[in-house]
């Protein structure tokens, strides 16, 4: 069954289709803000019989939250999300199609899609995340899948392959790789969004979403989380959600760990008796002490990274 | 048709009012203009202090002056914090273990949202301020009956759809929206004031037939009930006099925006189709819709941004393509948001991700264009300017989002200042809409209360010697160091596996049928180049450091200042870059120790500096003129260009223009990053043997495909290491740096030409054309 949905012939060469990516509800965390960002996206990616889409550009710092954005798009657009990785190694040729050692005795070689060429095939969303990291020759494919044309196409295939009306494509970047994108696809990647930091409401509000289990004691973690916030040098509504995140989790953990036995147990274990892994107790039990030691860690690990 | 409520015989007149929104500030002025719908005093929803003391500048201002100026504003103290903030504050000073009044004012305004100033903007088009003006012009009572004081917690602004003037009908947009607004109450301190409102008009409905309320739409549900509740009596309210609490003040353009209608342009208009109540006439016809307006403002900007962008080698085809492009995303914008055209705030952010920098600068200043000037010190030159204190500015410690005060200074300050500034402080108020960030920064307003020309310091220019001997070194050490060039190839496997498998060479080896393994081998080789004259690669030189005790400190040396004169061929490419970046052309950042000049040379130098480090990106530029002509080489570009030579600034440029993270705390590392950009191939490094640079460095340059070349310190010798880390600066006689004064020369016992023999021929030809230029001027 699998084998059918991911096996499509073109022309009458089978070729196999790239994996959409589904975020488990369990994986990612509510959305939660953004809203200037989502209306800005879906008013871009809007289109009729005379306009196109548009191809917007996401830029800002790591742990902003931009693959976040680009999930609920795809779940608030019912669409299916394909996903890219941008690297220094990619070559134009895997934007467009790939090939592989074939398992089966009938080919010597499978063509496997790329995400971009599969979402333009079953009318998805593209992303393709860290595209600043690609080299520009290789972007030079998707030129003509960003302008009027809406194709590629694919030196492997020998094929021409359309984009399906319902394609759309995102991609993100971090701020400080924005400026090695080539200008034949600045140009045509627009509006070209940058994602601020969110406001301190919304930070706190994931904080919470994260903590649900300890509602009476994460207005005090949160009061405190920004007192050593900006003890530490950050401004209050300058700080990524993944590393409030971060630091919340490292708190949990350091939490876990003490309820586990702490070193006591540590020292105890052994292979007949291990030390339970296992953190059943998820963002719950934090005490204040957890959150010092927590941003005391992090806090030395970037001075580390600066000395 | 606007609300009417009876009570005890009183019509009450209510304009339940979304704030700053010109239709209702007209409906104000239709009922007061009216005689069927006269009122005999007026009601607002303002404390009646705030309303008194509105009042009466509000007579001063409409008696010298037929429209209200754009802007001015009171500001007022505040004393409270919002009682969902008692807890944080509670655990603020637990954790701390300090007392509120103790913990800086930043941090209790980022976590208990409290600011010590409250500030009420005079917009026309608030429906408020139109009703104190009408009390004005009908000569009858204005009572302020909100609550004497009250916290304000800054929440959200519901999302409902913008009144269209030219078909409003406040009655039915009332019935509309008034549910959807009242979720948005802050429940707690709102059910107090609505209450005290109510009260308070039922006391006034006493002693007049007809009144006019006008208050937030948020409140209305509420407010009516409460009228109509017989359990509810009136409440007699103390009329306050002047109040020593509040400042007048004029608000700066930037943040005036936040008080205003959709497009700032929509204040003038209002202005002028107003009618003065009293003097017998109606409201006149209604003002252009927003959607005109808005079209009226993107025609104004086409029309100036094409024919410059056509100056620009832009193909006008382009730029058509980007422009409707641009109107498609706005247009589009429209269906998602309520509102028949984007409001400013969204113009701004699509032309930002849309359209080139010029094109956003065009529009903003076609936004900020309205119609006439915006008040100023010029115009009321007792009244200081509220304003937002910039990021990055001067001390980096300034955190965002503080304001201050500038007022003209009558006294004669030390600084020469025309002007004196208050510290920073907070304020909060109530935004009509969010306010455009980063793309008005391009925006200058024609009166920004700030400090033009030169300082004396302008003046002093790095002795030659000790330019030419670094720069001359730098040559050297160009032509010395070393790039490694790797290069990666793909052969056939002949049994090494070198770098490992090629696994697409193979793969397109078996397909073509040549069934052929490929592994990847990579070799390198080492090639020196000769420095460009015209734009030489930086050079960065890290020196020994000094002791710990010993704080260096950051220097940005300038190519020349204020040059705009000696531009001779691109003067609009150079006016273009000053507006959009500044007219500091820094092209060295360097770390000094600046001590005492020994007594001998006392009298000749300015300044007398050892350096610990220094990056120089291009030519040594020995004067102005000689600076200027490379700049202009370069097309302006070939080094960072600043509003003032703060490290900090510094940072920031990188950080927006270059996407590089700088920590000037890691002085090496930021004299090799600030180096990278205005690199093409390479950056020089001479540093002490077995100096390592941070992997930041290493990274930033390979994105960049940039190399690092290395040439060890002690390559020159410890003499010429001390010459060149030697830094003297002397005053000349004249601002171009052409003319030292002849006892320099004697003092310092050397030529200013002195060293010139180690640059390149090219240039000491051109240096000559120079130092001829200043004998034959000092003749």
């Amino acid at each position: 069954m699998a084998e059918k949905e991911t096996r499509l012939t073109i022309r009458d060469k089978s070729v196999f289709q790239s994996e959409s990516y589904v975020p488990g509800s369990h994986q990612i965390n509510k959305f939660i803000g953004r809203e200037h960002e989502l209306r800005l996206i879906t008013a871009a990616w809007i289109s009729g019989n005379y306009s196109q889409p548009m191809s917007p550009l996401l830029i800002g710092e790591p742990g902003v939250g931009k693959n976040r954005l680009i999930y609920e798009l795809a779940q608030k657009t019912g669409r299916q999300l394909y996903i890219l990785q941008g690297h220094e190694d990619i070559t134009s040729e895997d934007l467009a199609c790939t090939v592989r050692f074939s398992d089966s005795g009938n080919s010597a070689m499978d063509y496997i899609l790329s995400p971009l060429v599969t979402a333009m095939n079953k009318g998805g969303i593209c992303f393709i995340d860290e595209i600043g990291k690609i080299r520009p020759r290789a972007l030079a494919l998707l030129v003509s899948v960003l302008d009027e044309r809406r194709y590629i196409d694919s030196t492997l295939l020998g094929e021409r392959i359309h984009a399906h009306p319902g394609f759309r494509f995102i991609a993100a970047t971090n701020t400080a790789d924005v400026n090695l994108l080539p200008e034949f696809i600045t140009s045509r990647m627009r509006p070209r969004i940058t994602i601020g930091f969110p406001p301190k409401e919304e930070i706190d509000d994931i904080i919470r979403d994260q903590c649900s289990g300890i509602k009476k004691e994460v207005d005090m973690l949160i009061d405190l989380f920004w007192l050593l916030w900006t003890e530490n040098g950050g401004s209050v509504g300058a700080i990524a959600p993944r590393d409030a995140i971060y630091l919340f989790g490292w708190a949990s953990r350091l939490c876990a760990f003490e309820s586990t036995g702490g070193m006591k147990a540590l020292k105890e274990s052994g292979s007949g008796n291990p030390f339970d892994l296992s953190n059943s107790n998820h963002f719950t039990g934090i005490r204040p002490e957890h959150l010092r030691q927590s941003f005391k860690k992090m806090f030395s690990e970037r001075n580390q990274s600066i000395a | 048709m606007a609300p009417v409520i009876e009570i005890d015989g009183c019509s009450v007149y209510a304009v339940p009012a979304v704030h700053y929104r010109a239709p209702f500030a007209a409906e104000v002025n239709r009922i007061c203009s009216d005689p069927r719908t006269r009122p005999e005093a007026i009601a607002v929803e303002l404390a009646p202090h705030i309303a008194y003391e509105l009042r009466t500048w509000m007579s001063e201002l409409v008696a010298g002056h037929s429209e209200l100026p754009c802007m001015l504003g009171l500001m007022v103290k505040n004393r409270l914090i919002h009682p969902d903030y008692f807890e944080s504050a509670v655990n603020l000073q637990m954790n701390t273990g300090k007392q509120l009044a103790e913990i800086s004012p930043q941090l209790i305004k980022n976590l208990l949202h409290f600011s010590e100033n409250l500030l009420i903007g005079l917009s026309s088009t608030d429906s408020i301020i139109e009703a104190v003006r009408c009390s004005v012009g009908l000569n009858i009572p204005v009572y302020g009956v909100d609550m004497d004081e009250y916290s304000v917690n800054p929440g959200r602004s519901p999302l409902i759809e913008e009144p269209v003037s030219n078909s409003f009908d406040l009655e039915k947009y009332a019935s509309r929206f008034e549910g959807m607004a009242a979720t948005f109450r802050d429940a707690y301190v709102d059910s107090r004031r609505e209450t005290i409102m109510a009260a308070r008009l039922k006391y006034i409905a006493r002693r007049f037939k007809r009144i006019l309320f006008t208050g937030g739409l948020a409140h209305w549900v509420m407010l009516k009930k409460l009228l109509n509740d017989p359990s509810l009596k009136p409440a007699e309210f103390l009329d306050r006099g002047p109040s020593g609490e509040m400042t007048r003040v004029i608000i700066h353009p930037k943040i005036a925006v936040a008080f205003m209608d959709r497009y700032p342009l929509m204040s003038t208009l209002y202005e002028r189709s107003r009618n003065s109540p009293g003097e017998g006439t109606l409201f006149p016809a209604a003002m252009e819709t927003p959607y005109n307006i808005y079209r009226g403002i993107l025609d104004k900007v086409y029309s100036r941004y094409l024919p410059e962008s056509g100056k620009n080698k832009f193909s006008p085809r382009n730029e058509s393509w980007k422009l409707a492009d641009f109107e498609r995303l706005m247009a589009n914008i429209a269906m998602v948001h309520p509102g028949s055209s984007p409001s400013m705030t969204e113009m701004l952010a699509c032309s930002e991700s849309m359209m080139p920098q010029e094109f956003t600068r065009l529009l903003a200043d076609q936004l900020m264009d309205i119609g006439r000037p915006w008040a100023s010190i010029g115009q009321f030159p007792e009244l200081p300017v509220v304003y937002l204190v910039p990021e990055g500015s001067g001390d980096r410690t300034t955190p965002p989002e503080l304001y201050k005060l500038v007022s003209k200074s009558n006294e004669n300050n030390d600084q020469g200042s025309r002007y004196k500034r208050s510290r920073s402080f907070n304020v909060n108020y109530r935004e009509a809409y969010p306010l455009p960030g980063n793309p008005l920064d391009s925006w200058e307003w024609s009166n920004e209360p700030k400090e033009h020309g030169n300082k004396a310091g302008s003046f002093c220019w790095v002795w030659p010697p000790c330019e030419a001997l670094l720069y001359g070194t730098a040559y050297e050490a160009s032509a010395l160091a070393s790039t490694t060039v790797k290069k990666n190839d793909s052969l056939p496997f002949e049994g090494s596996l070198h770098e490992g498998l090629d696994i697409k060479a193979t793969m397109r080896s078996s397909i073509t049928g040549e069934k052929k393994i490929y592994v990847k081998k990579t070799s390198l080789s080492r090639r020196t180049s000769q420095p460009d004259l015209t734009r030489p690669e930086p050079v960065v030189f890290i020196f020994d450091e000094f002791p710990s005790e010993v704080k260096p400190e950051w220097s940005l040396m300038l190519a020349a200042l204020n040059f705009g004169n000696l531009i001779k061929n691109k003067k609009n490419l150079y006016n273009e870059t000053v507006r959009k970046f500044g007219n500091y052309f820094v092209t060295v950042v360097c770390r000094t120790v600046y001590i005492e000049p020994p007594e001998a040379i006392r009298d000749a130098v300015d300044s007398y500096g050892i350096l610990e480090g220094i990056l120089k990106i291009g030519h040594p530029c020995i004067n102005a003129k000689q600076g200027a002509e490379w700049l202009e080489q370069n097309d302006f570009n070939a080094c960072p260009v600043l509003q003032n030579t703060s490290i900090h600034t510094l940072v920031d440029f990188y950080k927006r223009h270059h996407g590089i993270s700088i920590d000037e705390s890691d002085w090496k590392s930021t004299l090799i990053l600030a180096g990278i950009p205005y690199a093409r191939e390479r950056v020089v490094i001479i540093a002490p043997a077995g100096f390592k640079p941070s992997l930041s460095t290493f990274s930033a340059a390979k994105r960049r495909n940039i190399s690092l070349d290395f040439l060890p310190l002690n390559y020159f010798s410890a003499e010429r290491i001390a010459g060149m880390r030697r830094r003297l600066t002397v005053r000349t006689s004249d601002s171009y740096g052409l003319h030292y004064p002849p006892e320099a020369e004697r003092i310092l016992g050397e030529k200013p030409d002195k060293y010139f023999d180690l640059f390149p021929p090219l240039l000491q030809q051109e240096f000559a054309k120079y130092s001829h230029e200043g004998r034959n001027e000092n003749r």
